[in-house]
Parts: structure tokens; sequence; C-alpha cells
């Protein structure tokens, strides 16, 4: 080992003491709180994005096919097709659309759609979605009705819903006289999923087909995949898309919830940003100690350039020991965050009890418990911009070791 | 080893002044000194008279203001700097009043430590033979804070003779400790030197020091002259 190294490490952990200078264990403490709480969030963020996604999953599939709005009539043979592909588990047609719904004095104007329920393997399991009637029940005279929809126009299963539909609204234009179409509901579903539990409604793909006057149209095939890592994915999309042309738009969920995603990136990406602030506050740490040493030892910094120590070397001595503090730092604040969130819900719990807001999370966060999912790219990056400002922090008083003169060093009081 | 009459040391005309607020003081004014292999070569002068000055500028840990200085015939001002520490690292080896021992390193290691510095093997045989030769047999894994004065003066000249420099600097290697452990480190200093085949340039206040070199020189008014 390097003698610059070895009087780093013997600087920081003196021999025969048990524990390492004050200076560097206050160093470390303030780099580990920091590497602590950037694991903490990114760890948490890490979390939610993973269940935003499964539930972006649950809702739309992997991957949808469709002629960008238009109606792909006789599309068996593509059904088939796609699910002949061994990557294929479940491919589902549906067709979809916006329909004005009432019930009593209460209407709202739903995202609807219509779904091939005698397929065996849904995309959608909505069966297993329902808090409230059975998926048994469902007809062509029926509907399914998402929590806080049936909230907002006093539906429950039981209720009969009026249905008007834009083609009924243009009809009604040309002094026809329509009546609407009335709707049996037979389930009330959650997702957990805002965006689809506030505002739309499912109905068979035959009833869909009916309102919109589709004849035997669909607006789209939504499918599920073996593999769900985003490469496959990715992947599934570019063979198939090739395959089928340009008439079919074969889109990844990932590509039909872009802005959301993009917002979640960006939303992590400046929550790193503004936690590294905590990491550049401990440097400051490190480099105030680091430079109490330096002139603490500035009479030892004399002794060695007179005994032929190089400048390059003297520096290393100090900038190794600003990266030996990040290091330490860096590993016990990463221990310490995996601690913290492995003992996450008790805390919060305890917090939530304390504080009185445990309904509050779960209607505004609606996650029971906090999701945490440990991404090895953040711990990386976390690691890399920890060590790099350490370093770098350690480097004002390498620079200052590095410059004195070894007559002037060895003179000073 | 060195041959016999070589000149290990050789400094002419050194001057070096400093400047105190608007004042100008000249430490040295044409000091010349010379020393060959194997002989030591005792300074001596009054407080402040700038002997300290003196060896940085044969160290070459401060530069003159004008002068020749070589060391085994080389002209000093023609190394490298980049290289210049390393060479000094080599040539000399240097004794302080304070003993500069690095307090985190044992007493074999701060030994071991100036061939490290110096980029020469870390020879642990020859760092044990000193520190036996200087009776530290049995302190090698010891911390230099648990040592007396005397001993840790015995470290620093092992660690100056390590590296079988040509030349060993010594800045009043007695002056912190008292005149038993003094005496000791003095004796000790002079024989190893002999053994090794080191030149000495020992600085000191003590007269009877000083009369057991081989020259001994006053320096006075910014110039050497026999004692």
């Amino acid at each position: 080992m390097p003698w610059y190294l070895q009087l780093a490490l013997r600087q920081l952990f003196p021999k025969g003491r048990r524990w390492p200078s004050f200076f560097f264990l206050l160093s470390v403490l303030g780099v580990s709180l920091g590497v602590m709480i950037l694991v903490i969030t990114q760890s948490v963020m890490g979390g939610f994005d993973k269940e935003h996604n499964a539930k972006m999953i649950m809702t739309s599939g992997h991957a949808d096919v469709n002629a960008g709005g238009s109606v792909m009539h006789n599309s068996g043979a593509l059904i088939a097709a796609i699910s002949a592909r061994p990557e294929t588990l479940a491919a589902v047609p549906y067709a979809q659309g916006i329909v004005m719904l009432t019930h009593g004095n209460h209407p709202a104007f739903p995202f609807i759609r219509g779904l091939d329920l005698s397929q065996p393997r849904q995309v959608v399991p909505v069966g297993e979605l329902l808090i409230a009637g059975d998926i048994a029940d469902m007809d062509d005279d029926a509907v399914l009705l998402s929590s806080r929809l049936s909230q907002a126009i006093g539906a429950w299963v039981g209720s009969t819903v009026e249905v008007y539909t834009p083609l009924m609204i243009e009809k009604l234009k040309a002094d026809e006289v329509m009546l609407p179409r009335r709707l049996r509901v037979c389930g009330i579903y959650e997702t957990g999923w805002t965006p689809f539990d506030s505002n739309t409604m499912v109905c068979s793909l035959p009833l869909m087909q009916d309102l919109y006057e589709l004849g035997d149209g669909i607006h789209g095939i939504s499918i599920l995949l073996r593999d769900e890592r985003d490469e496959s994915v990715w992947k599934y999309a570019r063979s198939l898309g090739a395959e089928l042309g340009r008439s079919q738009r074969v889109q990844t969920w990932m590509d039909m919830n872009r802005d959301f995603l993009w917002v979640l990136a960006l939303e992590k990406n400046m929550m790193m940003f503004l936690m590294l602030f905590i990491i550049l506050v401990a440097s400051f740490a490190i480099a105030a100690a680091q430079l109490l040493t330096v002139l603490r030892k500035t009479r030892e910094i004399g002794l060695l350039e007179a005994m032929g120590a190089r400048p390059l070397h003297l520096g290393l001595l100090y900038c190794f020991q600003g990266f030996f503090i990040g290091l330490a730092g860096t590993l016990l604040g990463m221990a310490g965050a995996v601690l913290a969130l492995h003992y996450r819900d008790p805390v919060i719990a305890t917090l939530a009890a304390i504080t009185q807001s445990q309904a509050a999370l779960e209607q505004f966060y609606q996650f029971s418990h906090l999701p945490v999912y440990y991404d090895p790219a953040d711990f990386i990056l976390i690691s890399i911009a920890t060590l790099t400002i350490s370093t770098l922090a350690g480097l004002i008083p390498a620079i200052r070791a590095a410059y004195m003169k070894p007559a002037e060093a060895l003179r000073s009081e | 080893m060195n041959t016999q009459g070589e000149i290990i040391l050789r400094a002419e005309a050194l001057a070096k002044g400093f400047t105190i607020g608007t004042a100008r003081v000249e430490v040295l004014c044409g000091a010349d000194i010379l020393v060959r292999a194997g002989k030591s070569v005792s300074i001596r002068g009054e407080s402040g008279c700038g002997k300290t000055t003196l060896l940085n500028i044969l160290s070459r840990m401060e530069n003159p203001d004008s002068g020749l200085l070589q060391w085994q015939g080389r002209e000093v001002a023609q190394i490298r700097p980049a290289r210049l520490a390393r060479e000094r690292g080599r040539f000399m080896g240097m004794v302080f009043q304070s003993y500069y021992l690095v307090p985190e390193l044992d007493v074999i290691g701060n030994v071991l430590l100036a061939a490290k510095v110096a980029g020469m093997k870390a020879d642990k045989a020859r760092a044990r033979e000193l520190l036996e030769r200087v009776g530290l047999k049995e302190r090698l894994f010891a911390s230099p804070l648990t040592l007396s004065g005397g001993e840790r003066q015995r470290v620093a000249v092992a660690r100056a003779l390590m590296n079988r420099p040509a030349l060993m600097l010594a800045d009043e290697p007695t002056g912190n400790l008292d005149e038993k452990s003094g005496a000791v480190v003095m004796d000790m200093l002079l024989a190893i030197c002999a053994e090794q085949g080191a030149s000495l340039v020992l600085v000191t206040h003590n007269r009877a020091f000083a009369a057991r070199a081989d020259e001994s020189l006053v320096l006075h008014d910014g110039r050497l002259i026999p004692a």
C-alpha cells in the first residue's frame, strides 16, 4: 500500500485507540445522514413509481393494438394471431368512448370501456377489483361503475342508470326521439389508481358495440405479456408493430402513459437533486475537519516534505481521507436507510396513530403501507455523487498541504 | 558507501535575507561550507543568527538568494523541482530538535516511513537493526506518544539513517533533552554516523558536543568561521 494511503488510514484510525478521530466520526455522520435521506427518498419514490406502474398495467395491459381511434373490423384473425404469439398471455378486444350517464338527478360523463368478458384470461381483472357486486351477474344490460363514479351519482349495485351516447345526441339533432339505454349496475370496482377509479365504467363488448353502433368493430386489443420487464415489452411492441405494418399502431403501457411517467421521473430526479444539497452541506464539514487536520499537522507535513514526499502524494494523503469519509458515510447511510425502510410500517403506524392521520394517508395516497423499491441504479448514482463530493471536499485541504513550503511548515507553531 | 575524502556537500557564498516589515535582514552573507565523506562538522552560533536557515538551505528546503550548493558534486540548482524532494530524501537524513515523529504510526512504522516517502524499499530488517542499535529493540511497536524525549530522538536518529544517507543534518538534536539524555543521543548520533559512513552537519549550542565533531564552525555575521 502506498505510504500516503497507509498514513491516511492511520490518521483516521489511530493505532491503539478504540475509536476513530472525533472529526472523522462527525464528518462520517454528516455524510451518512445525507446518504440515508437520499436513499430513503429515492427508494420510496421508486416504490411509488412501481405501484403506479403496476396500476397502469393492471388497467391497460402491457401493450395495446389500435388503429389510432378508428374502428377495426373483422379483427378475429388479428386477435387469434396475437394470442398465438408465445409471449402473449392474454389479448382482449375492447371498444371505448364517452357517454352521458344519469342516475336520478345526478349526471356524469364517464369514460366507458366495453370488454370481451368471454375471454378466458382478462387483461383488466375486473372480477378481482369489485368491492361490491358479482361479475357473474354481468350481461349485455349491465354495467360496472368505478367507486368514485358510483359515489358521484349515488348509484350502487342494483341501481338502474340511464346512458346517452353521442350517437343519440346526433339523432336528437335530426329530431328523432331517442330514449336512453337503461342499464343495471351489477358491480362497483376500485383499482387504487385514481384516473381509473374517478370517472370510468365497464360494460360488455357487445353492449358497447351496440351503444356506439360499431357492428363487429372494436377500437383496440389490450395485451398482457408473460414477461413484463420493460425491455421485453419494448421488444414485443417493436416485433408486433413490424408484423402489423402501418394499418395498426402498437403502443406499450409506457407509450400510453408517457406524460405521467415523465412527471414521475422528473419528480424523482428533482428530489435527488434537492437532497444532494444535504451531501453538499456535509462536504463542508469534511472540508472544515480536514482543513483543521492539515493545520494541526503542518509540521508533520513539513517533515514529510523534508523526507522527500512529493506534493502529489501529500495531496492524495488528504484527498483519500475525504474519499474514505465519503465511503464510510455512504456505507453507513445506506445501511441506515435500508434498516429504517425495513421498519417503515411500524414507524408510520406510530406516527399516524400519534397524529391520527391513518385515514387521511389511505384516502390521499391510496397505499395502505409505504411502498419501497430498491433500484441498484439509485444506489450506484448516490454512491458516485457522494464519493465525488467527499473527495472534492478533501481537495481544498489537500491543495493546501501539497503547496506548503517545508521550511515554513517545520517552523510553524 | 562513499569514498573517504569525497566531497559530500559544498556550499559557497550562500546569501539569504528576509524582509521584515520594511526592514531587510541579511541572515547569511557569503557562508561557505565543505563536508567530506564520513566527516562531521559542527556549527554553533547565537540564537537567531541563522543556523536553522543555513540547514534549510543546505537541504534546499529553502532557496538561497545567491550562492552555490552541491550535493556529491552535483549542483542542486540543476535538479528539477519535481525530483528535488525525492533526491533530498535519498541523499540526506535529518534530525530536528522537536523529533517530529508521526504519532499515528508505531516506532518501526516511523522509521520505515522515511524509506517509503523517499520511494525506496521499506526494509524491515534494516529498520529493526537501526532501532536495536539505538536501544529501542523492545519498543518497536510502541506508540511514539508513550516514549520519553530521549527515546523519541533516538527513533528520529534511526529514521534519519534508514535510507543510508550520505549526509546527516542535525538541528539542535539535544535541545529538548536533559543533559544525560542529550549525551546519550549525541553519543549515539556520532557513533552511528561513523558506523554507517554518513557525514554529519550538527547545529548545536553545546560547546562540548560541538567540539566532538571533526571540524567546528561558528556562524557569525552571516559567515561560517572556524571556532
